[in-house]
């Protein structure tokens, strides 16, 4: 299903949101918000990819002027062609076997059809790949030569439903408009799309990861309970599992490399980031890291509502989701407590994403007896929240760059943080020797360990002198690298070079 | 985090035939089991008043109402056009657990068969008994209407598995028409009177055992015949499955060459009918014999496929029990054609004494060795065609029962114009042609039947 909500005949840089912008919150989606916002004389236009139409709300975001173009695309509503019987060409097949054989050997070039529009549209179509009996064939002889032991039915689909997804997208890509550049916050199914869309009009792409594609995708689908036949765990073997599993990760691995491979900047948040890209096969030369920015000037301002010493109160921006370990935090709670009475926890952000979730941690609050000292705020504005804090907390067991930590350095608050994504970066100093030197902004802890978490919130929040040290080091180093302007100013470089290059 | 969210608990979406859908592959077996104990019933009471009223009597008179009433009126309209889509609905409202709309529904197709069947029988029986008087005709349409009512009432109650009381219905209510018409059957009107009251009996049985199955709310239901999703495959399968089984007859009925006029515009074939009423009794015990095959070895390996497709199965399995069920397939067919060619050589072999006994010409005798093997073509056909419709596959089956109804009358018209000798070859060559192409075509899908299920699903 697809449909548009803003329509434009061209746009100069087209944004391909895969299940981010303008429906669903969080760091890529405010990136997105933010790069419009600060770029007004870019015309943007924005290619969102959901799976079902019925997964998303409404949008979560006041679209700018400059958005001159927004298209909604389900890649699993129910709009595949007419089931019907057909033969399927042979030599169709001989390209998608020769495709295959190139996904399964690491390295190499990837075959010329695959980068063609046609090859999706004509060669290979959306009702071949479904219904043809070539398709059966090759399916059936993959799963003989590489799995014969897993539950067909498993197989089956999950190929199926990997797949299915990058024929809509090749569709997608015949009705965009005219555009000059193409640019998407991930590699996945966005990432994809870019590098087609990019082959099949000559247009240049490039590529932003916030996370690691791939390795959120793991994740996923560890929490994810997805495996449709529930074998008891005794009589399941352990290579039914993973054959499928591994099918997943080696999929979104070689799509990320199809975008790698086309995309004419690889642009990454933190070094971390940048290291893994060329691990997974990234281009050295081709990467480069654009550290997110925050208004600091503004965050600044709000430091005159201080109190100084502060309150003890350590707050958790992020939704109440399990990804963000939101009960290691409170159970870092309950250790400080022991020490400090009357330390609060703030948890600052929506709560109905994963309702079971905030339900269960809302019993733990309950039977650990923290009712006088945690606190649900839901979503507020983060402007009133720093002032107040003490110190920022992030529990997570992944994440990119998270922007909070900025905004709160801005405003004047050290962080306590898992060693996740760029968090160590952020803290300790990671950009160069003298980001380095300029010393640490709080503490980075293991990620699931409550202990070690309260051992540093009760030395920040007993210790004034320590918690103003940070402090300090905070300000300076959100001041002299991570200044909105500078982000902006490096991604409006990047866009007059791609599109003056025409 | 960037990425879409997966569905990938989507299993087979529909949740194919399995225990309760079998109800409808069967029908196409069971539904000839009534038609046959009818022949049988009618055959006897005609010998019974043969001989007491002499010959061109009034018995045959009523043989052929009869007959005719049952074939060209009910069985093809009622048996043919609903009985597929008709036991198909019940078998989905059945998986569906909407079991209280059962009772409604059958009352409906009752109606329904009503409907279509009076606006057709009402001038027939005027144009055709011209001569006769009212209540005679009364009688016709009456007899019209309950039998329309028995066969869907047979063909639910035996879907339904009570194949016990269907039989014995079927007995108590036929050893009273052949009773009472020995007693009372003096005149076509009388014997007429006698199987119209046997069968009202028969009606009111079963519907009684199926009105205690089911409770309802409503009287009547419609929807499955009114409803966008009717299956019109099965309907036209049916009905051209029934027009092919009579249009031999037909066309020996109203041939100059061999048919005769026996009341009003009523025509009769002396030298056909015997001798394929004959024919379709001796097909009774491979009837049997496959209905047992389909219900125990091929439904329990069909489940056991559609298990190791949806629970998880690998390939290996899947297919080892398609295999499997193609097996069944083959023995079923090879246990049909050796049960049916022994007891064909039997037959062919007792026949002259059999004739002696029956009083019926040994000329007959050639012809009734021909038809007994287009029947036995016949039982293999329709045995194909049930799997068929267990595998679910309508279109195709439509397509074989279409072609075996043009055949079977093109072949048995060109069969009368080679002469006396060819009789019959027509009706045996048109099942000859149709059942090799169900072999191919079952064949066909049984080795696509993985990749249907699983990727047209």
């Amino acid at each position: 299903m697809s449909k548009y909500i803003r329509q434009s005949k061209s746009v100069d840089v087209m944004l391909l949101a895969e299940g981010t912008y303008p429906y669903i919150r969080g760091g890529v989606s405010s990136w997105i918000a933010q790069l419009m916002k600060g770029l007004p004389h870019v015309r943007f236009g924005i290619c969102f990819i959901g799976s079902q139409e019925s997964e998303y709300g409404k949008m979560h975001y006041e679209l700018p002027q400059n958005l001159v173009h927004l298209e909604v695309h389900y890649m699993f509503d129910n709009d595949t062609p007419p089931v019907k019987r057909i033969k399927g060409e042979h030599k169709s097949f001989e390209a998608i076997r020769a495709l295959h054989h190139s996904f399964l050997e690491n390295q190499g070039e990837f075959p010329e059809a695959m980068k063609k529009i046609d090859f999706y549209m004509k060669d290979v179509t959306f009702a071949h790949f479904l219904y043809s009996e070539s398709s059966w064939k090759f399916l059936n002889e993959v799963y003989f030569k590489n799995c014969p032991d897993i539950p067909f039915i498993d197989y089956f689909w999950t190929l199926r439903n990997i797949h299915r997804p990058i024929w809509v997208l090749a569709s997608i890509v015949d009705n965009f408009p005219e555009v000059k550049l193409f640019h998407s916050p991930s590699t996945g199914y966005a990432g994809f799309l870019g590098a087609l869309s990019s082959y099949a009009k000559g247009v240049p792409y490039i590529l932003t990861e916030h996370g690691i594609y791939t390795r959120e995708r793991k994740i996923d689908m560890l929490i994810a309970d997805w495996v449709s036949f529930k074998k008891s765990p005794l009589l399941k073997q352990p290579e039914e599992f993973n054959y499928i599993k591994n099918m997943w990760v080696r999929f979104f691995e070689k799509i990320g490399q199809f975008s790698y491979q086309k995309a004419q900047h690889i642009l990454s948040l933190y070094p971390g980031a940048q290291k893994i890209q060329i691990d997974f096969g990234a281009k050295k030369e081709k990467t480069r890291v654009i550290p997110n920015g925050v208004d600091v000037d503004g965050l600044r301002a709000t430091m005159i509502h201080r109190q100084d010493p502060p309150k003890p109160i350590i707050t958790l921006i992020g939704r109440v989701v399990s990804i963000k370990d939101i009960k290691t935090f409170i159970r870092a709670i309950r250790i400080t407590v022991n020490e400090i009475p009357d330390v609060q926890g703030w948890i600052v952000g929506p709560t109905d994403e994963d309702e079971e979730y905030f339900a269960e941690c809302q019993r733990m609050v309950e039977s650990l007896g923290l009712q006088e000292n945690m606190k649900f705020l839901g979503f507020c504005n983060i402007k009133e929240i720093l002032p107040q804090s003490a110190l920022l907390t992030l529990t997570s067991i992944s994440e990119g760059m998270p922007l909070v930590i900025l905004e709160g350095f801005a405003a004047g608050v050290p962080c306590v943080a898992t060693d996740v994504g760029s968090c160590r970066d952020l803290i300790y100093g990671g950009l160069n020797e003298e980001d380095i030197a300029l010393g640490a902004a709080g503490s980075v802890t293991h990620i699931a360990n409550p202990a070690e978490l309260a051992k540093e919130y009760i030395r920040y929040l007993s210790d004034f002198s320590t918690w103003k040290k940070a402090q300090e080091v905070a300000l300076e180093r959100v001041e002299r690298y991570y200044r909105q302007e500078m982000f902006l100013q490096e991604y409006s470089d990047i866009y007059t070079q791609m599109i003056g290059e025409q | 985090m960037a990425g879409i969210g997966f569905e990938l608990r989507q299993m087979l979406k529909k949740e194919r035939l399995l225990s309760l859908a079998k109800v409808y592959g069967y029908s196409a077996i069971l539904s000839s089991g009534p038609w046959v104990i009818s022949i049988v019933a009618i055959l006897i009471v005609g010998f019974i008043n043969l001989s007491d009223l002499g010959n061109n009597s009034q018995a045959a008179k009523f043989q052929v109402v009869v007959t005719y009433a049952i074939a060209l009126a009910s069985s093809l309209i009622v048996t043919g056009v609903l009985q597929l889509p008709f036991t198909r609905y019940v078998a989905d409202l059945i998986f569906a657990k909407r079991e209280d709309e059962v009772l409604p529904s059958y009352f409906g197709a009752i109606f329904i068969s009503w409907i279509l069947g009076l606006p057709f029988i009402i001038p027939l029986v005027f144009f055709v008994f011209e001569e006769q008087n009212l209540f005679f005709i009364l009688e016709v349409i009456s007899t019209f209407l309950i039998l329309c009512g028995v066969w869907i009432s047979s063909i639910l109650a035996a879907s339904l598995q009570y194949y016990k009381g269907v039989v014995w219905a079927y007995f108590f209510s036929y050893a009273l028409i052949v009773l009472f018409s020995f007693l009372i059957g003096r005149d076509v009107e009388t014997l007429l009177f006698v199987f119209l009251s046997g069968n009202a009996i028969l009606l009111a049985i079963l519907m009684t055992l199926i009105i205690k199955t089911y409770n309802s709310s409503i009287f009547i239901k419609l929807d499955f015949f009114l409803a966008p999703n009717f299956y019109w495959t099965l309907a036209i399968a049916g009905l051209a499955y029934n027009l092919g089984a009579w249009v031999d007859k037909f066309i020996f009925w109203y041939h100059p060459l061999t048919g005769i006029e026996v009341i009003g515009k009523l025509h009769a074939s002396i030298v056909y009918d015997i001798p394929i009423f004959l024919a379709y009794l001796s097909i009774l015990p491979s009837m049997a014999i496959f209905f047992y095959r389909l219900e125990t070895d091929f439904a329990q390996k069909y489940e056991l496929y559609y298990d190791a497709v949806r629970s998880g199965g690998t390939l290996h399995l899947i297919h080892r029990y398609r295999n499997e069920m193609v097996g069944v397939i083959r023995h079923a067919i090879r246990e049909i054609l050796v049960v049916q060619g022994v007891l064909n050589i039997l037959l062919f072999l007792s026949a002259p004494t059999l004739f002696k006994m029956l009083h019926i010409p040994q000329l007959y005798l050639g012809l009734f060795h021909i038809l007994t093997i287009g029947a036995m073509l016949q039982v293999s056909f329709m045995s194909v065609l049930a799997i068929l419709y267990y595998i679910d596959r309508k279109k195709v089956a439509m397509w074989l029962c279409i072609s075996f109804f043009v055949l079977n009358g093109v072949l048995s018209y060109l069969s009368i114009s080679m002469g006396p000798a060819m009789f019959g070859y027509g009706y045996a060559l048109s099942l000859l042609i149709v059942f090799c192409a169900s072999l191919i075509v079952i064949q066909k899908e049984m080795s696509r039947l993985d990749y249907e299920t699983f990727m047209l699903q």
